[in-house]
């Protein structure tokens, strides 16, 4: 594959996993927490509940954060490609 | 099974987000295998909603709640279900099932505040007769004490404290009680120690609301309620409140002086007390053991009983414990000499003043142990009571009465003059180091062996005189007999002063010389004569050795004299043979000062008068 086409590939790769992130932190189910709190039901279940809810968040958000970081290094590897083959002896 | 309590209409709420939540995670797609780690956890998080989080909320939003009835057959008013009911009675929740059992291990900080508020109406008569909830509540309790969080929260809604506690307080005394009596022995001390787990338990919640590096707090701010609190109950929670030394010493007697002036308060409707149950740890105990953690606070603590010691000696179950706090606030590792004097003395003359009531109601049980505790209250500081020292007093008369009231006791008295461990403990201690002075070593032996003569003395004269009085009592009887007169006493039978008529047959029986009070004392000199004599002659080799080793004297001089055991002048003995080996080895000028003063601590300490050597 051409240098140009690699790093064509790696920066359309980055917007997509850009747009998956996004998506995760603007879930609805990353507010699920803030209804599922003591002011709305106590016991056990619902103790159990909110626990889940508050993991499974910051478990949505940290995959959002490994998204848009493995979307910045495609960005960063697409530009080192395509800063390569400017400087490749015979390319114009 | 458990309860769970729930706003119907914010619980509607929840479910429509829920579903909403669910179709957000399901419009998420990505096919990038970068993605494939997301994509797992917004599957796992699908399937959670789905399976578990949204089948409970729309049952609960489908299904009616319980009713009153019905939360009763489920126990809502038990304990455990404090937060369940508080939210259902005191806000209008709704209740129902909750599919999963509550973890006892773990405390929200909404269980912490609804127990408070529980256990301000708690029937504590009920709970301690559940050992279930009774030990559910000490868990509780323990991991609320073991959270900051968790205490201020538990201490928002928690106030009343002297009613809980004088509660639980009073059936503790009362299983007490009852398991000295017999009956399931193991189920009552079982929940006794429930009881205390609880007592630790709110200690440590109320730890958390002492002011940081505290010292010298009001009891108010101690324990809330304290004042209106028995004081046996109080002492159960203060015993676990790691208190300053002068706080738990101020506690300590403001509850002590509370119980002892006020000890029975039952035959009303008060509650039951240790006061009520003459056996086992009452108040004085609970508190004894704690003071007996800390040194300064024992010592804090009976300079501030000395104006009531009824509330130190009289208070206890175990007056072993109040005579290990005294001992323990005079040990010398932990006191100066003014300030053990001031406790000491107090404490002897307390008990002088005092003594019939030590012996039969105030140390009940005690078996006279008083005496032997004074023994050992004064083995350490007896330099102290030496004529010459003031450190206790400046009045010798009043540290010499303090010692020979201790000296009346004959297991006192073998205790300290036997004991030579922990008087040479003392008599290093008022040296300040580790080698003891002569001249206290001197003073001190001294005065033992004077005190031990007089009491000696004492004794052989009061034999005679009881005899004397027996005597006289024959001779009545004799006389009545042989209607001859009857003569007084028997030191006249034993002059021979027997008129005509008289009892020969007593006479002949009293010719011996059957007491003898300067006897008594001639040897009780004599063994003084030798000790001291023993102890200069031994100062005198470690003296000439040293020397010897300083190059101040040459090592022909040794050895020194020895202690001459076949004479009957020991004293003497030495002193001649001290002086004849001094001046034959030429021993003179500073070398000859510093021997004749190491060894006349002792020898002239030794000394015997010549009147006595005389009758010897």
């Amino acid at each position: 594959m051409p240098p140009t086409a690699a790093a064509d590939q790696l920066r359309r790769r980055a917007e997509t996993l850009h747009g998956t992130a996004a998506a995760l932190q603007q879930l609805t189910a990353l507010g699920l927490h803030l209804l599922a709190g003591p002011e709305t039901w106590v016991g056990p279940s619902p103790q159990s509940c909110l626990q889940d809810l508050c993991t499974r968040r910051n478990l949505l958000l940290a995959e959002a954060d490994a998204l848009e970081a493995e979307a910045r290094r495609f960005r960063r590897v697409a530009d080192e490609i395509d800063a390569q083959a400017a400087t490749a002896p015979g390319v114009q | 099974m458990s309860l769970l309590a729930y706003d119907p209409e914010r619980v509607g709420r929840l479910q429509r987000a829920m579903g909403e939540a669910a179709d957000g995670l399901r419009a998420i797609s990505c096919t990038d295998p970068a993605a494939a780690d997301a994509m797992r956890v917004v599957r796992a998080t699908i399937c959670q909603l789905d399976s578990t989080w949204l089948p409970l909320v729309t049952g609960l939003v489908s299904c009616d709640p319980l009713s009153l009835r019905q939360r009763r057959s489920e126990r809502i008013d038990d304990l455990d279900q404090s937060l369940i009911r508080v939210m259902s009675s005191g806000y209008g929740w709704a209740v129902q099932h909750d599919p999963l059992s509550d973890d006892p291990a773990t405390v929200t900080p909404q269980e912490a505040r609804a127990l408070g508020a529980t256990l301000n109406e708690i029937d504590v008569t009920a709970l301690v007769n559940d050992p279930v909830q009774l030990h559910w509540l000490a868990r509780q309790l323990a991991i609320i004490g073991g959270d900051a969080g968790l205490s201020s929260q538990f201490l928002a809604n928690f106030h009343e404290w002297a009613r809980l506690c004088d509660g639980l307080g009073s059936e503790r005394a009362h299983r007490l009680a009852a398991a000295s009596t017999g009956g399931t022995m193991n189920e009552r001390t079982a929940v006794v120690a429930d009881l205390d787990a609880v007592f630790a338990g709110l200690a440590d919640v109320q730890q958390h609301a002492l002011p940081n590096g505290h010292t010298d707090l009001a009891a108010a701010v101690v324990v809330p309620q304290i004042d209106r609190m028995n004081p046996y109950s109080a002492a159960l929670v203060v015993q676990h409140l790691r208190l300053d030394s002068t706080t738990l010493a101020f506690v300590t007697d403001s509850l002590l002086r509370r119980w002892w002036a006020e000890p029975i308060a039952s035959g009303s409707d008060d509650p039951t007390t240790d006061a009520d149950h003459f056996v086992g740890a009452n108040t004085a105990d609970v508190l004894f053991a704690a003071l007996l953690c800390d040194a300064a606070a024992c010592r804090k603590y009976m300079q501030l009983a000395l104006p009531h010691l009824d509330t130190v000696f009289a208070t206890a179950d175990d007056p072993r414990l109040a005579f290990r706090v005294v001992l323990a606030g005079t040990a010398p590792s932990t006191t100066d000499a003014a300030v053990a004097g001031g406790i000491v003395l107090p404490v002897i003359e307390y008990f002088s003043q005092a003594e019939y009531r030590c012996d039969v109601v105030l140390c009940d049980g005690g078996g006279g142990e008083w005496r032997l505790f004074l023994a050992d209250l004064v083995a350490p500081w007896l330099v102290q009571f030496t004529p010459l020292n003031e450190q206790f007093s400046d009045d010798p008369d009043r540290t010499k009465h303090a010692l020979a009231f201790v000296f009346e006791g004959d297991a006192a008295r073998a205790r300290l003059l036997t004991d030579a461990a922990s008087s040479t403990a003392g008599v290093r201690a008022a040296a300040g180091d580790d080698a003891a002075r002569p001249q206290d070593i001197a003073a001190v032996v001294t005065m033992l062996y004077r005190l031990a003569l007089e009491t000696d003395v004492a004794d052989e004269q009061a034999r005679q005189q009881q005899f004397d009085s027996l005597a006289t009592l024959a001779s009545i009887a004799a006389s009545a007999a042989t209607g001859v007169a009857p003569v007084v006493g028997g030191a006249a039978l034993l002059a021979g002063v027997v008129v005509d008529g008289g009892s020969a047959s007593l006479q002949t029986v009293l010719s011996g010389n059957m007491f003898d009070p300067e006897g008594v004392e001639d040897d009780a000199l004599y063994r003084k004569a030798l000790a001291l004599t023993a102890a200069a002659t031994d100062v005198l080799a470690a003296a000439a050795l040293q020397l010897v080793a300083d190059g101040q004297l040459p090592p022909t001089v040794l050895p020194t004299p020895q202690l001459d055991l076949t004479t009957k002048y020991p004293d003497r003995e030495f002193r001649h043979a001290y002086e004849a080996w001094a001046n034959g080895h030429q021993i003179g000028g500073d070398t000859r000062a510093l021997l004749d003063s190491a060894v006349n601590e002792f020898a002239n300490a030794a000394m015997v008068s010549d009147s006595v050597y005389a009758r010897a």
